[in-house]
């Protein structure tokens, strides 16, 4: 794999604690990477040093091997989709689209404007002005503006959390397929973990400006580094010291005798939540536990006697 | 964004107590503005009294003293002087609110020594220039006496001089709406400029000044407007020489004794006003500047 991307011990403080604490990461060509962690984590600062919207107060920055953290924005590689997708408001999609390839000194606009609408599905847009449009046909202008320029990294700020909640499920798919499409590298900033789960192709979690982990989903979900990135990525049962994911954690009338770690309790509560059924137990021992069961996994009522257990495997262990 | 709701009220017939708070107002623009400009309207169809007043004679022959080429020059000299004063303004002002909008916390500063001028009389600030630019003035003197100059520079008493005034004075009304527009930009238009590899001189003609249409707009007619009838600054600091429309209808009403003609003077350089402000508000980017007046 090729580094596109590479920071080594960046930080930046605005005056106070830092924002972003010695952060060493290295981004592949080609491969969709999220930052994500709790806001105020860092994870936006460090798009916009990358951006070169900010200066880094240490650290070094490199895109393709060569140092850039003094170059400003205009003359990076890398392009952003922001947040509230910043689009001109006084020129049409075609003329937003234009902006970046008329400062490149592109002569012929009309076929790269026609291919960036192409790949975004806006064909047939291209005299709207940004107020005519929906929120969903916005964000795929901001994303072919930036795209447009075929930049070494294409950063998104938040880039689904402007659209309403059923749009953005769909958007997250067209999304990914939009990037392998592409082949560009997607440095993407969110703080949605089912989000960045299920769109990356490596995770990066931060908190208070430091980097907890990075790797590939599955890798982050099931074998966090820490307490912090165990918790961040979803619902953890902890007891003893071990973790379990409340998918994880079964729960049976009959003890089960196949080498699991079993406890026994009582249901304390049972919460329908659609596809899957949420049990909260109390165990024997005084703990709380969380499980989240198939509805074909049978009824359960509250204060049922109850064996809850799990499988070794599925134990997080820091 | 255009005071929707208080149009559409007017429309309609005001219920009581919109009647009671508009009253007072009503009433004084009435008395103030109105009568005194229906006044002059009338004066201006009458004929000219042997001092001053005027004589119950009706005639037209005030508005065709308008289109006398002597009258015709100085309208031209004023509406050159006034725009020439009000580019300057812009050109002047434009990077000062840029300057301000990005002073973070000491815009409040700022904007107050852009108001301070206000605090003490037009007039007296006009003398302050006189003295600061007349042959015996601060200037020359500094100059000669550091030997630069033997004669003293004609720094006083012409157009210049005129237009140094003028955009000294009217400085503020530029800066301020162009500062409220600036100031309302989106930072992520610039950002997202710089990012897609616009330099920043690019960004300031490709973004910020498209945008700031509406601010220039409003900075222009608050410039522009007063600079055209302008009558003290040309008064003072032009001598005898500099004439302006706004003391031609000075003179008709004092020296000239010509009241009916100076109340077609003022007549006709409204409704060249009027004109100038339908034509601006008809184009785009006008409504928004009136909503920022």
């Amino acid at each position: 794999m090729e580094t596109v991307l590479e920071l080594r011990g960046v930080s930046k403080d605005f005056g106070g604690d830092p924002a972003v604490d010695a952060v060493s990461l290295s981004i592949e060509r080609g491969e969709l990477h999220s930052l994500c962690g709790p806001s105020g984590c860092g994870k936006t600062t460090l798009l916009r040093l990358v951006a070169g919207f900010e200066a880094p107060s240490a650290g070094e920055i490199f895109l393709n091997s060569r140092l850039i953290n003094h170059e400003p924005p205009y003359r990076r590689n890398v392009t952003t989709v922001f947040q509230n997708y910043a689009l001109f408001p006084h020129m049409t999609v075609q003329a937003n689209i234009e902006f970046g390839l008329k400062q490149k000194g592109v002569r012929d606009l009309a076929e790269p404007v026609r291919r960036a609408l192409d790949l975004v599905q806006l064909t047939g847009l291209e005299h709207r002005r940004p107020d005519q449009l929906s929120g969903g046909q916005r964000q795929r202008v901001a994303i072919a503006r930036s795209l447009a320029l075929a930049p070494e990294v294409l950063l998104l700020d938040e880039p689904l959390s402007a659209l309403d909640p059923n749009l953005r499920k769909q958007v997250r798919q067209e999304l990914k397929a939009l990037q392998r499409r592409v082949g560009i590298t997607f440095l993407m900033v969110t703080h949605d973990q089912e989000e960045a789960l299920s769109l990356s192709d490596r995770i990066t979690v931060l908190d208070r400006g430091r980097l907890q982990q990075t790797g590939a989903p599955q890798q982050i979900y099931l074998r966090p580094a820490n307490r912090f990135v165990a918790d961040f990525l979803g619902t953890v049962n902890w007891i003893d010291g071990i973790g379990v994911r409340p998918e994880a954690t079964r729960i049976s009338l009959e003890r089960p005798s196949n080498g699991a770690r079993v406890r026994a309790g009582r249901i304390s509560a049972s919460t329908f939540l659609g596809d899957c059924i949420q049990l909260d137990t109390l165990l024997d021992s005084g703990e709380r536990l969380t499980a989240q069961v198939s509805r074909m996994n049978g009824a359960f009522q509250s204060g049922d006697h109850v064996h809850v257990w799990w499988h070794p495997g599925d134990e997080i262990t820091l | 964004m255009s005071g929707g709701i208080l149009a559409m009220r007017s429309r309609s017939k005001p219920d009581p107590p919109a009647a009671a708070f508009l009253a007072p107002s009503v009433l004084l623009q009435a008395l103030l503005f109105l009568c005194p400009l229906a006044i002059i309207a009338g004066y201006s169809l009458l004929s000219r009294g042997a001092y001053g007043g005027v004589e119950l004679a009706v005639s037209f022959e005030n508005y065709q003293r308008l289109f006398d080429p002597l009258y015709g020059a100085i309208l031209l000299r004023s509406v050159w002087l006034a725009s020439i004063s009000t580019l300057l303004c812009l050109v002047l002002g434009f990077p000062l609110a840029l300057f301000i909008a990005r002073s973070g916390r000491r815009k409040g500063l700022y904007l107050q020594l852009v108001i301070l001028p206000f605090w003490t009389s037009f007039l007296i600030r006009t003398y302050a220039w006189i003295f600061l630019l007349r042959d015996t003035g601060l200037v020359n003197t500094v100059l000669t006496a550091a030997g630069l100059i033997t004669q003293p520079l004609p720094l006083l008493y012409n157009d210049a001089a005129v237009v140094l005034g003028l955009v000294y004075g009217y400085l503020p009304f530029m800066v301020l709406p162009l500062y409220a527009t600036i100031e309302r930009l989106d930072k992520s238009l610039l950002e997202a400029a710089a990012d897609l590899g616009a330099t920043p001189w690019k960004t300031l003609w490709t973004v910020v000044l498209p945008l700031c249409r509406p601010g220039i707009v409003a900075g222009v007619v608050l410039v522009f407007i007063p600079c055209l009838g302008a009558y003290l600054t040309p008064d003072l600091m032009g001598g005898g020489k500099t004439i302006m429309i706004g003391n031609l209808v000075q003179n008709q009403f004092s020296t000239a004794r010509d009241w009916p003609f100076g109340a077609a003077l003022s007549l006709a350089l409204m409704a060249l006003v009027m004109a100038l402000l339908m034509a601006m508000s008809r184009r785009r980017g006008g409504q928004q500047a009136e909503d920022l007046l």
